[in-house]
């Protein structure tokens, strides 16, 4: 079960499939998808039925998907999901390392049994208004009483001030850099650096 | 005798010939409240609260449309929702013919708990919904963007894709069609009943653009007029992504099904 919070300005709930347009908004919107990771979508977003397979894998115990919605107008403005490593969603996310995600070190660096790993998006004009720090902050508190981490956090860049302070008000450290693999040699080492061309994964744990 | 078929709309179940004033309110429900199980029930229709010497008091969403020969075996019921305040609630036209269909169809698999349970809790996975008149609802009156003629609305239910190009090929029953690449839609008309079919295959533009329609045959008719897909959460088909098109009319004539203007499958 995808429990649901209440702070002062928002309600974060279980997705339901009213918020399916809203979603697809934040999911063809290239700045967005830029953010978070991935390409922008069309309308295969809808292929199959979306509401259904969250609830399948809620049932399973795998994802929480939640809708942040506005409190006094109930309008879907983004959303939380928590997705476990004990499942295809770790290999989702490192699928780029190929077999080497199932190595020892690898998982020394990754909890595959008890790790989750959070991603969230808010749709362009209700950023910067504190509103995901607000959410955020009752997930972790729901993720610490249920015993649900070490939680990982991927910034695709460290440009990315918004979501890096973010997730350092909430006392996630700096875990593992992200560099492009096809860009992996000496000589790029020092520009990528320098050009903050890089991304990083944040962990958390209480 | 001659008909005129302009802004003629049909029973989103049965397609019979209907009419906008046949416009209810479909809304998802998280159980079913059995009064039968409440001793001295009160019912506080202002509060929507049954209070009773044996239980809590609890809220009630609605009561329940019961269709006659049900009745003997339902007594009261009234539907529940597990958060008032945010509800998933849509519209369609349905005859009275098809609310006692589909009522009748989802309340008689209840009937086996109604002699054990005050509440009837359904899973999440499960799909069950109320059908009531529109009047119980705060509710707008709209205009049609394309007829022009006024209906009762719960809110936006369409949004309009303009069809970049599209194209149409064979489909064979038992063959999955391929969302061959550029294309972002595909729909078709291959069923049991028809197993040579036709697969539809559209590339669309990103946005959507909300559009207000007092029907299925209104946006269909849209959708031919501007060569655009239309789509919407369709509460018939279990709260679902569905899409109207230019050929939704042909799709269920192939298909078989009763109303010619019923959503396809994305």
């Amino acid at each position: 079960m995808t429990p649901r919070f209440s702070t002062d300005r928002l309600v974060v709930r279980e997705f339901k499939n009213k918020d399916l347009f809203e979603c697809y908004e934040l999911f063809s919107n290239s700045e967005t998808m830029n953010l978070f990771g991935g390409s922008t979508k069309n309308t295969e977003f809808f292929h199959g039925d979306f509401g259904a397979s969250i609830q399948e894998e809620t049932k399973a115990e795998i994802l929480h998907f939640w809708s942040v919605t506005l409190k006094d107008e109930n309008i879907f403005i983004g959303f939380i999901r928590l997705m476990s490593y004990a499942s295809y969603y770790y290999d989702v996310s490192f699928s780029s390392l190929g077999d080497q995600r199932y190595s020892t070190e690898s998982l020394n660096y990754f909890d595959r049994k008890n790790g989750w790993e959070i991603d969230y998006a808010l749709v362009p004009d209700m950023r910067n208004k504190g509103l995901m720090r607000e959410a955020v902050g009752e997930i972790l508190e729901f993720c610490a009483n249920s015993k649900k981490y070490p939680i990982y956090a991927k910034v695709n860049s460290i440009k990315n001030t918004a979501t890096i302070k973010l997730l350092l008000h909430f006392n996630f450290k700096a875990h593992l850099p992200m560099i492009d693999t096809t860009r992996l040699n000496l000589d790029m080492m020092d520009k990528i650096f320098q050009e903050k061309d890089y991304g990083m994964i944040y962990k958390w744990q209480p | 005798m001659v008909v005129d078929v302009k802004n003629v709309v049909h029973c989103e179940y049965y397609g019979s010939v209907s009419s906008i004033e046949k416009t209810r309110a479909i809304t998802k429900i998280n159980g079913v409240i059995n009064l039968r199980m409440f001793r001295n029930p009160i019912v506080d229709t202002s509060k929507k609260l049954i209070f009773s010497e044996n239980k809590e008091p609890i809220k009630y969403f609605q009561k329940m449309f019961i269709p006659d020969d049900l009745k003997a075996e339902c007594d009261d019921l009234y539907s529940w929702v597990d958060d008032p305040d945010d509800i998933e609630q849509s519209t369609a036209i349905l005859s009275d013919k098809g609310v006692r269909y589909l009522m009748g169809s989802q309340l008689v698999k209840l009937i086996g708990y109604l002699n054990e349970y005050d509440l009837i809790q359904f899973p999440d996975d499960a799909f069950f919904f109320a059908i009531d008149e529109i009047s119980k609802f705060k509710h707008q009156i709209k205009k049609c963007d394309n007829w022009g003629i006024e209906y009762p609305s719960l809110g936006r239910k369409y949004q309009v894709k303009e069809i970049i190009h599209q194209k149409s090929e064979k489909e064979i029953w038992g063959r999955p069609g391929i969302l061959w690449p550029g294309f972002d839609v595909r729909i078709g008309d291959c069923s049991a009943d028809n197993p040579n079919g036709t697969g539809y295959l559209f590339a669309t533009k990103r946005e959507f653009m909300p559009r207000s329609f007092c029907s299925n045959e209104s946006a269909v008719d849209y959708c031919i007029k501007n060569n655009v897909l239309v789509f919407y959460i369709d509460y018939l088909n279990k709260a679902k992504m569905r899409v109207l098109s230019p050929f939704t009319e042909s799709i269920n004539i192939n298909l078989q099904n009763p109303h010619k203007f019923r959503s396809s499958n994305i």
